[in-house]
């Protein structure tokens, strides 16, 4: 008798890597069911949501908080019992949490997914860059990246593009902010490398999105459509025939006799249990959602790897004036940064780091630190004028080590509206990042001196930068990771994840591009087995 | 003498404040009866941030969200008003003296300076997001385009998700022919 599905392929998750999964799916001839948890709004609405809100600065805001479908900031939803509050912003709707990064689109170098081998520390990646490179290029062709072919991406100075490309970025970059231009102009004479960012906000038309002129808004929400957002492709989902059903919280995936994974239950909004089933899977809800749901259905993890070795860029920052007018908040809010601490021997002794030139409008973070010094009147207005000149952000971020002690685990306490558990995470920081910290405050002493510059903050202490990796890490041993180097579990031929939760070592750059390579990359497996 | 006193009602004692407008706070109890007005409000508003073109509307969202918060907010400000004029306090220039004099009254005046020129009153949450049932912080939107704090920058840089600039306009410093 003939096994009847519901689709060829379920994906769970309708963001940027679980669309673009189901949209190489749907080009191949199969059909495919997007289960979302949260709902479809409007670029619009997010918009208004945000000009109305008076929590500017807490970019899950504007987005639907539903019952539901908690985002991460809803109270209560994450536990935390680390040294560390591991509380990254992710969100719950059609198109997930890509609504709110600032499109950073960087290729990992081939030594980073060779950690361990080259530097003794961490772990590899099972499969090298030289695997993943056409996949990167597909991806950045999906998400309209704009780079450069000209540098060197390691930040080693060399003067020729690195690492090595079969293709040309999709769309040429745009102009140096007048910041960047300074900031380099000085400061490379120093020794730093600044390096554009390869970004996913297109500066030419590309895909029904316009070029980005310069709102400075990427996070929250980018109010013209110009920095990509998983909504692309799930528009481009359904305009192929892929179904995405909405308010469907995934709780369940249900094993077969033959060790496969049969069906994958939901919850709907109005508390009803719904079954689907499928050839194969793909987990694609992220990488704390992602573990969280294979826990609860206790599948996947006989290496008991699930939700262990959480990792983030856990960072921190500095503020300070430079001595002469830059204009920040001109044009995108980050383009690119310092690389000098990308890779090297170091790495055996202290993390790498990143250096990211933050170019927000700093109006509001300048006002209320000038109203904290009791500044009012015409002094207020004028030095508001003159800091929002000269203020110099720097977000730099730190490669943390896999642990198995830093996880993420669903609550045995808490549950949320539909009854589902929410989950509790414990993170530490460890030596190898705070080694890190040493150098990276010794660089801020060198850009403030560069600068001629007033520091206002250079201990911000650590931060959340929102790149969740580890948690179902990839390898080449089923005895101690989650998945293969297909991003296939091991203990279930048909389940593949789709999430920066299959990063095994996490470099210094944003894993977003990575995860949407390696989804298609595992879509294209897929193809040629259903 | 000290047993008529401890018996003084509560409308005996506003009576009492009105005869003797000089005491400490009394002067406010009476005001506590409504005479602080709209108007009166956006008036002191105008004098702490020094703009007489500030908005109205803004002045009546503020004087609400406060006054919500704290129900004898309306007699702080009345207080704050009667002491600035008695100050002669019409240029904020002059503000830090005064406020060394009056702490109490100054920390009133800063909540409404930073409310007119961030365009909220309260502290938002910034890891936290209302849910059913569950209130994160004590914010409360005012305004965003007529945020004072955004005045001094309207010739550099925009008001994040508005543009006025095309593609590659941050190449070049602000000037009269770039405004982007």
């Amino acid at each position: 008798m003939t096994i009847q599905y519901d689709a060829d392929v379920i994906v769970v998750g309708s963001g940027a890597l679980g669309s673009n999964a189901a949209y190489e799916l749907l080009k191949h001839g199969k059909s495919v069911i997007v289960l979302e948890s949260g709902q479809s709004i409007p670029r619009w609405k997010i918009v208004e949501n945000f000009r109305s809100s008076p929590r500017k600065g807490n970019h899950n805001d504007p987005y639907p908080n539903q019952p539901w479908a908690p985002t991460s900031f809803s109270p209560g939803y994450i536990e935390n019992t680390g040294n560390f509050k591991f509380l990254p912003g992710m969100l719950r709707l059609v198109g997930g949490t890509t609504w709110h990064w600032a499109g950073a689109t960087w290729r990992f170098l081939p030594n980073d997914m060779k950690l361990k081998t080259l530097y003794g520390v961490g772990r590899d990646w099972p499969i090298s860059y030289e695997d993943l490179e056409p996949y990167y290029g597909r991806a950045e062709f999906n998400l309209g990246v704009a780079g450069s072919d000209t540098q060197d991406q390691s930040g080693q100075g060399s003067n020729h593009q690195f690492p090595a490309r079969s293709t040309p970025y999709p769309v040429s970059p745009e102009a140096e902010t007048y910041y960047f231009q300074r900031l380099k102009a000085r400061l490379a004479p120093e020794g730093f490398n600044f390096i554009h960012e390869p970004n996913a906000r297109t500066n030419q038309p590309w895909d029904g999105r316009p070029g980005c002129s310069g709102n400075n808004n990427c996070m929250p929400v980018c109010p013209i459509g110009a920095m990509y957002s998983g909504d692309v492709h799930a528009r481009h989902v359904q305009a192929l025939g892929g179904k995405i059903i909405e308010n469907a919280t995934v709780f369940k995936l249900e094993k077969g006799p033959d060790g496969k994974i049969v069906a994958a239950h939901y919850r709907t909004s109005e508390h009803k249990d719904v079954r689907l089933t499928a050839r194969y899977f793909i987990i694609a809800s992220n990488g704390l959602e992602t573990p969280k749901l294979l826990l609860m259905s206790d599948v996947a993890n006989a290496s008991d790897q699930v939700g262990r070795n959480l990792m983030d860029h856990t960072g921190m920052g500095l503020q300070f004036l430079a001595d002469e007018p830059l204009w920040p908040g001109r044009g995108q809010v980050q383009q690119g940064g310092i690389f000098n601490w990308r890779d090297g021997d170091f790495r055996r002794e202290h993390s790498a780091i990143k250096h990211a030139l933050t170019n927000t409008v700093p109006n509001r973070a300048i006002t209320q630190h000038l109203l904290s010094q009791g500044i009012v009147g015409p002094e207020l207005d004028e030095k508001i004028k003159d800091w929002a000149a000269r203020w110099v952000d720097i977000s730099t971020v730190f490669e943390l080590l896999p642990s198995p002690s830093n996880r993420i685990q669903p609550s045995t306490t808490r549950r949320d509206a539909l009854g589902i558990p929410t989950m509790t995470i414990h993170y530490d920081t460890d030596d190898y990042i705070e080694k890190g910290a040493a150098v990276a405050k010794a660089d801020y002493a060198k850009f403030v001196a560069g600068m001629g510059g007033t520091v206002i903050n250079d201990n911000t202490g650590w931060q959340n930068r929102d790149h969740i990796m580890g948690t179902v890490l990839m390898g080449d041993d089923a005895k101690t990771s989650v998945v293969n180097g297909e991003c296939r579990s091991w203990d279930h031929s048909n389940l593949f994840m789709a999430t920066t939760g299959v990063i095994p070592a996490c470099g210094v750059v944003n894993p977003t591009l990575a995860g949407v390579a390696l989804a298609i990359r595992s879509a294209d497996i897929i193809a040629k087995e259903v | 003498m000290r047993s008529t006193q401890n018996g003084l009602s509560r409308r005996q004692l506003l009576a009492a404040s009105l005869a003797l407008p000089v005491i400490g706070s009394l002067p406010g109890i009476a005001r506590a009866a409504g005479l602080l007005t709209s108007t009166d409000f956006h008036q002191l508003c105008v004098v702490l941030t020094g703009k007489d073109n500030f908005n109205p509307e803004f002045s009546r969202r503020i004087l609400k969200a406060f006054t919500q918060k704290d129900s004898n907010f309306p007699v702080r400000a009345n207080d704050l008003r009667e002491s600035l004029k008695a100050a002669d306090l019409t240029d904020m220039s002059n503000f830090a003296s005064y406020a060394q004099q009056n702490k109490d009254l100054a920390s009133v005046a800063l909540s409404i300076i930073s409310a007119c020129y961030l365009g909220y009153t309260g502290t938002p949450a910034m890891d936290a997001t209302p849910a059913v049932g569950h209130p994160v912080d004590d914010a409360t939107f005012i305004t965003y385009v007529g945020a004072l704090m955004y005045a001094p920058t309207k010739d550099t840089t925009v008001i994040p998700s508005y543009a006025r600039g095309r593609t590659n306009y941050w190449v070049n410093p602000p000037s009269a022919q770039n405004a982007g």
